[in-house]
């Protein structure tokens, strides 16, 4: 998942919490305002055209839509999906965050395959020269 | 007047591949639970599908409500 979308959504999401608002009474646009509203409350400077490529991704997948005909990027409106895809990556960040120290080092081993094999062949190599060196 | 029932299959909130009976490990998934896509890898918030595809049965089933009062509306008046 791109970085400018979730922050868009994260960013809808949690203007929705703050103001007790639901997704049908949240409109936003993809304007310099948005840009400096992300960058204030994540610290993350994004370029407009970023953003703006990130909202047609959003339309396309329907994560957003337009409540409007009028310009592309304006008066925009979250959907249930966008919703959902929000709460999906926090529950499992979550998850990841609540894992047991046996289950994250599964995971590491899991995620990191390739250098697992390259230990493991270096850890092969060194006994078959300990084994010569040594025999 | 019938209707016919109709059946919505939950997809995936990320790419939209219909979940299939192997992507869940539960065969009875709980509120909060995570179901992983086997096509994007990703967790998928239960709650949040089961929404999506609510919304999507609802609106699916309104245009077929639409369509058969118009049918039974024009019958009135034949």
């Amino acid at each position: 998942m791109e970085e400018t979308v979730l922050a868009i959504l994260n960013h809808i999401v949690a203007f929705m919490e703050q103001n007790g608002s639901t997704r049908n009474t949240v409109f936003f646009d993809i304007d310099e305002k948005l840009v400096n509203e992300i960058y204030e409350s994540t610290g993350h400077q994004y370029a407009l055209e970023d953003l703006q490529k990130a909202a047609d991704k959003c339309i396309v997948h329907e994560w957003i839509s337009r409540k409007s005909i009028s310009e592309k990027y304006h008066y925009l409106v979250i959907s249930e999906k966008g919703v959902g895809i929000v709460r999906s990556i926090r529950a499992q960040e979550l998850a990841k965050k609540n894992r047991k120290p046996l289950k994250k080092l599964s995971d590491f081993i899991e995620e990191h395959k390739g250098l697992m094999v390259v230990l493991m062949f270096f850890v092969a190599l060194a006994g078959v020269f300990v084994k010569f060196v040594g025999g | 007047m019938e209707i016919e029932p109709i059946h919505v299959a939950l997809r995936c909130l990320f790419c939209d591949a219909a979940f299939t009976d192997k992507d869940v490990e539960k065969k009875e998934p709980e509120s909060g639970d995570l179901i992983t896509c086997a096509a994007f890898g990703q967790g998928n918030d239960y709650d949040s599908v089961l929404e999506v595809a609510n919304e999507k049965g609802t609106a699916e089933m309104k245009g077929i409500l639409e369509k058969k009062f118009a049918e039974e509306f024009k019958k009135l008046f034949k």
